[in-house]
């Protein structure tokens, strides 16, 4: 009976966290699309494209850099 | 029993990869300044410094389809110079979403952007893409297919069309995760660039968007470096 009542209380576990999860953020909702068509006319106004390997490499020094800041913030 | 128990929450909970093809030859958009929403974004060659451009953004919801789009009409309608309108049903891979248009003004001129909206265990997956009003009769078809291309699959594996892609890059990921005992540099190079070769020349009908996802899964898995 006690291994039943763990495994309920394990199961409904992240239903509540995701409701308290969805309450919690006081944000407006669409906010997404409306960012989505700023940032679409941000891209093609001062986008730098780039081929897909580039990318990767471009983002990993991102997160090397960011790393590096973090680290000598501290 | 009970390890079946333990792991229903986090199965119920798994996200799937949401995935699409951006219009062929367009390239990865290095971002900066954008919004957090956004995960990923393409830009192709326009007949003015204004590019094309597409990207997603992601949403977590509490509401229907019909509901986000009323509140998304309202946002887009508080900015000054733009006018919005809801094209109807739109289907994609994924499922059915919704179609808009909205027309502003940049600095650069006139644009026009469609945007494609699906929702689906309470996340919205938004699809929008930018381009000047004079080119948007010439980009219309190959935006429309992408944004229909919108796809959702339970890993980047099983979104693969074939199997024997499929076995190909399972095994390739679990070599990624052996590393040698000598010469590790080397190893991580070599890998790095077979996964490329893999990705960009094996898997060119899986996209932009795939591609990337792959890729960045494997340069994590080589270089144990969590990529954003």
């Amino acid at each position: 009976m006690k291994k039943i009542c763990c495994s309920l209380l394990i199961l409904t576990l992240p239903f509540s966290l995701h409701a308290q999860e969805m309450t919690s953020h006081n944000v407006r909702t669409g906010q997404a699309a409306g960012y989505a068509s700023r940032d679409a006319t941000v891209l093609s106004m001062m986008g730098w494209g780039v081929g897909l390997a580039i990318a990767i490499g471009a983002l990993c020094a991102l997160v090397k850099n960011e790393g590096s800041s973090t680290s000598h913030s501290h | 029993m009970f390890l079946l128990l333990l792991l229903a929450p986090l199965l119920l909970f798994s996200t799937p990869i949401c995935h699409f093809s951006p219009p062929p030859g367009w390239e990865f958009a290095l971002p900066k300044n954008l919004s957090p929403h956004i995960q990923v974004g393409f830009i192709g060659k326009g007949s003015s410094d204004f590019r094309p451009s597409i990207n997603l953004a992601l949403e977590e919801v509490d509401v229907s389809l019909k509901e986000y789009v009323k509140s998304v009409k309202k946002i887009h309608l508080s900015q000054p110079n733009t006018t919005w309108r809801d094209l109807g049903k739109f289907k994609q891979i994924a499922g059915e979403g919704r179609l808009t248009e909205i027309s502003s003004r940049s600095g650069l001129g006139e644009v026009k952007m469609l945007q494609a909206i699906f929702i689906k265990d309470h996340k919205a997956y938004i699809l929008t893409a930018a381009v000047e009003k004079k080119d948007y009769p010439n980009f219309y078809p190959a935006i429309l297919q992408s944004l229909q291309s919108l796809t959702l699959s339970s890993d980047l594996i099983a979104a693969l069309p074939r199997e024997e892609l499929r076995q190909r890059f399972s095994h390739l990921y679990s070599s990624l995760t052996q590393e040698p005992e000598e010469d590790l540099e080397n190893w991580k190079k070599t890998k790095w660039e077979e996964l490329q070769k893999i990705v960009l020349e094996e898997c060119p009908e899986m996209g932009g968007h795939w591609q990337f996802l792959a890729l960045k899964e494997g340069y994590t898995k080589i270089y144990s470096q969590k990529l954003q």
